[in-house]
């Protein structure tokens, strides 16, 4: 008899939380470039894309024998993933209150040399004009995540998911057509 | 609609490119290096017991050498006040 997907991710995550290096290895290839993609739009930055990922990753690692339930396996890898990458945000908005020059250095968006296609690049501009809590809802959904999982990773109602997630795409949407317009 | 489709596939793409090609056996070691550089719950709690163990001595010790010095102070300030006492029943 065949495995499902979910049946051979349980069996997987199990593995992994038994200590199992391989799966552990499994599971993060199998991951990595959807995480890589979340972090992207999250921090808005592709130099920062490898690094963050990484330590999402290791997070994983150290943190998924404590995972209860491990069918949910990927909504607990995306609260990681959002929980990093808010850090990240919180800390660089502390450092720029004591170092001001550090948002000029933080607003040189992109590494020289990279080019960027229009509908990329106006994307990215309006996911800069968003709160970070609404980029990691729009790209919780761009990940294939319902409205009640991301619920239960935002720790509120699935009503006030689906209302700042209207007012978040309608935003989105406005910053990326006049961006695109331009 | 369809542009931000393209555009929220380009960014994914894009994500993924700026992964190292060995990038879960990277994950994979430093994992297993902050797993051994990583203090344990029990290395905090012996810390922290031996710093108590430590300080709890240090304070004991003044303690008991600040009693002694006062000890041997009041001793030889009643040693003289009895020798005084003595000279002066003699001499009466």
């Amino acid at each position: 008899m065949d495995k499902s997907p979910t049946t051979e991710l349980v069996d997987l995550v199990r593995r992994a939380q038994r200590g199992e290096e391989a799966a552990q290895h499994d599971l993060i290839v199998s991951y990595q470039n959807r995480v890589a993609g979340f972090v992207y739009a999250m921090m808005n930055r592709s130099d920062a894309v490898e690094d963050i990922s990484q330590q999402v990753f290791i997070k994983m690692v150290r943190a998924i024998h404590g995972l209860q339930a491990p069918a949910q396996f990927e909504s607990w890898l995306f609260r990681l993933a959002r929980n990093t990458c808010i850090d990240h945000l919180r800390r660089q908005k502390l450092r720029r209150i004591f170092l001001p020059f550090e948002a000029e250095h933080e607003s040189v968006a992109e590494p020289a040399g990279a080019v960027d296609t229009e509908e990329l690049d106006a994307l990215r501009h309006a996911l800069g004009q968003l709160r970070p809590q609404d980029r990691a809802l729009i790209a919780l959904v761009q990940e294939g995540r319902s409205h009640s999982e991301i619920a239960e990773t935002l720790k509120t109602s699935v009503a006030a998911v689906k209302a700042r997630l209207h007012r978040a795409r309608e935003h989105l949407r406005k910053h990326y057509n006049s961006d695109h317009e331009n | 609609m369809k542009t931000e489709l393209i555009a929220w596939n380009q960014l994914r793409n894009k994500a993924a490119a700026q992964l190292h090609p060995q990038f879960a056996q990277r994950v994979m070691r430093a994992a297993r290096m902050s797993a051994e550089v990583a203090p344990s719950l029990l290395s905090y709690v012996s810390l922290s017991a031996a710093t108590l163990v430590v300080c709890f001595s240090a304070l004991t010790y003044v303690h008991n050498v600040s009693i002694a010095q006062d000890d041997m102070r009041q001793s030889s300030d009643w040693q003289q006040v009895l020798s005084v006492d003595e000279e002066s029943s003699i001499l009466q």
